[in-house]
């Protein structure tokens, strides 16, 4: 379990971050939300240590957080980072390898070449493991740094008994992990994270897409200028006030008889979402 | 629940066609290594005087107690003395040379990044040309208890000197910046390259004359002193660099993406600027400036066997080993008894070289 307690970030007297507590725990898809610039990815840079909190402790798997061994924090918890900035013409096979550095030195074992074989499937890349990651789309250079994630948290063992679960709990944190991906990829990437979760990992995700916040997170987060809006089920969480108050814009929230989970869409135009489409 | 979206667009499995990247690399580093073998043995036995590749061999093996026939005792003290000296201090610069740029492109996520991004060659060469300059009024203590390595010290001072001030201007709050390691290099680059031009304002011809030749380079000075000394620190970042390829493959995401693949950032950067600076500040201090070798040769192996570090830095200090080797036999025999500076031949086929392959890419990608 990831949990954060109190924590907060200023940076140059000004604070992104109010005081948190963050729980999350393992077999749970949490969602962070919010409008630009509301703390999101503060919040997922301190739980992935690239950030020092202000205040406040992280703990991950009843350890600190810093008192963790940069490789051993790499083998429970994985991040796919927004932006990626490639130069080199890795292939594709080659960058899904990467995610096996923590678990090899010199030479992978035959272990970790099963591990990135699989991920390779699962992801839909298994056609493509010759090619220069530079050639391929936006969607599909994304679908490849998931795939390196995955492989860098999987272990052989799961792979030899998919149905019982994790020996510890491993955590996946996604920076707006459906971006560039195409309306199939993007909820078969959160099916996967999904799946993954019922296998004992935590996933933590920002999201952009409430209906797919609705659809596939337990819990939601909503951040606003730094603070917590609401925290719980997505369907208690985002209401059209809360929604309101978050992103400036009224919503209708519709329960569909077919569907377990509600459908957000936006209500009326407000004065100044006329204002930015006019 | 959706409708489970992977039953609409079935992913087939392909069969296994994977063939491991690890194979090919052996091939090309084992092909790349008996080739500087062949290379070494052919152009020990070309000079003044030539020396048939069998006698080659029969002198070698002697020296590791295979007699094998008699051997020619004029034959052996040049093969011994003079040519194997310069041949191996040759193969350790290029490799080192290549090796170090592959390194440093790595470190500044960059395929056109060079040492001398870091201040290494224009601290080097600023400090020759103190030397050569100023020498008779200033350093005339120094250079008779150094002796003629006067020079090769001096140089070397200057190539750590400038790298370890860019290393500590560009660091806040205990991280190194990257990028601003890039912009202070590119100051004290500018800064050492104006104090190097007053001094060659202030040079006379016979100055000049030395100024220009050792920022042309030559592999001349080899000798088994030579070897012995610098030999160590040549070999050494040949044998480390290689230890950090992966951590080096992680850090061309980015250093947040390294740091979460469990590399230590900031140990990997010290790591590569202290490897680097070693050995092309030696290389530097006894072969003067050899341009281009470490741009051209890891984007050759780049061209050849991707960017995977685990082979591209190997693999580039072997084809640098090759490739100077060779300017190297061509630099003492086109204008025999003369020689030509070893830094006229690897531009004159540098340069096209690397033309050649930025056409290529820019055929391919507009094709």
């Amino acid at each position: 379990m990831i949990h954060a307690q109190h924590i907060s970030y200023s940076v140059g007297g000004r604070t992104l971050l109010q005081p948190q507590t963050v729980r999350v725990r393992a077999g749970e898809l949490v969602a962070l939300a919010g409008a630009n610039g509301a703390g999101k990815s503060t919040l997922l840079k301190l739980l992935s240590r690239d950030l020092t909190p202000s205040s406040g402790t992280i703990q991950l798997n009843r350890q600190d957080l810093s008192r963790y061994s940069a490789r051993d924090l790499a083998k429970c918890r994985a991040v796919l980072s927004q932006h990626h900035t490639l130069t080199f013409p890795f292939s594709v096979y080659e960058l899904v390898m990467m995610g096996r550095y923590p678990h090899f030195d010199h030479q992978p074992t035959g272990q970790d070449l099963a591990v990135v074989d699989h991920v390779l499937e699962q992801t839909g890349l298994a056609q493509m493991t010759h090619r220069s990651v530079l050639s391929l789309s936006g969607g599909e250079q994304q679908r490849v740094f998931l795939a390196k994630v995955m492989a860098q948290l999987i272990d052989y063992h799961e792979l030899m008994h998919p149905d019982s679960d994790i020996l510890t709990p491993k955590f996946l944190l996604l920076d707006e992990p459906t971006t560039g991906l195409d309306l199939y990829y993007q909820h078969a990437l959160l099916q996967q994270a999904r799946q993954l979760t019922r296998q004992g990992y935590g996933v933590i995700t920002i999201l952009h897409d409430l209906n797919l916040i609705m659809q596939y997170a337990d819990q939601v987060l909503l951040l606003h200028q730094g603070q917590s809006l609401a925290f719980g089920t997505p369907a208690a969480a985002l209401t059209p006030s809360s929604i309101r108050q978050a992103f400036g814009l009224d919503v209708q929230i519709i329960d569909q008889p077919t569907l377990d989970y509600p459908i957000v869409i936006p209500a009326t135009r407000q004065p100044h979402y006329q204002a930015l489409t006019a | 629940m959706p409708a489970n979206v992977t039953a609409e667009r079935p992913v087939q499995a392909p069969p296994r066609v994977q063939t491991p990247p690890a194979a090919k690399g052996r091939w090309l580093t084992g092909g790349l290594a008996i080739g500087l073998l062949i290379t070494m043995i052919c152009s020990v036995g070309i000079g003044a005087l030539a020396i048939p590749v069998a006698d080659v061999v029969a002198i070698l093996l002697k020296q590791i107690g295979l007699e094998t026939g008699p051997v020619d005792a004029q034959q052996e003290t040049i093969l011994l003395v003079i040519r194997l000296p310069r041949i191996l201090l040759g193969v350790l610069v290029g490799a080192v040379l290549s090796m170090a740029g592959a390194s440093i492109q790595g470190l500044f996520r960059n395929p056109l990044a060079d040492p001398g991004l870091i201040g290494i060659s224009s601290g080097a060469s600023l400090m020759a040309v103190v030397m050569i300059v100023l020498q008779v009024k200033l350093f005339t203590g120094l250079s008779a208890l150094s002796g003629l390595y006067a020079l090769s010290l001096a140089a070397f001072a200057g190539a750590v000197g400038t790298t370890l001030l860019v290393y500590f201007l560009s660091r806040q709050g205990g991280r190194t910046i990257v990028s601003t390691m890039l912009l202070v290099g590119i100051a004290v680059n500018v800064l050492c390259e104006a104090c190097r031009g007053l001094l060659v304002y202030m040079a006379d011809d016979a100055q000049l004359r030395a100024i220009s030749f050792w920022s042309l380079g030559s592999l001349g000075g080899a000798t088994r002193e030579v070897l012995q000394v610098a030999g160590p620190f040549l070999l050494a970042p040949l044998l480390l660099m290689p230890r950090l390829s992966r951590s080096l493959n992680a850090f061309t995401l980015g250093e947040s993406q390294a740091g979460h693949l469990g590399v230590n950032v900031g140990r990997l950067k010290g790591s590569v600027i202290l490897l680097t600076t070693l050995g092309v500040g030696v290389a530097v201090a006894v072969s003067g400036m050899i341009g281009f070798v470490g741009l051209v040769v890891p984007h050759l192996i780049r061209q050849m066997a991707g960017a995977d570090n685990r082979l591209v830095l190997p693999a580039s200090g072997l084809l640098g080993a090759i490739i100077l080797t060779l300017a190297d036999l061509v630099a003492r025999t086109l204008v025999a008894p003369a020689e030509l500076p070893i830094g006229i031949i690897t531009g004159l086929a540098g340069a096209p070289v690397f033309l050649y392959i930025l056409l290529k890419n820019r055929s391919q990608t507009h094709a």
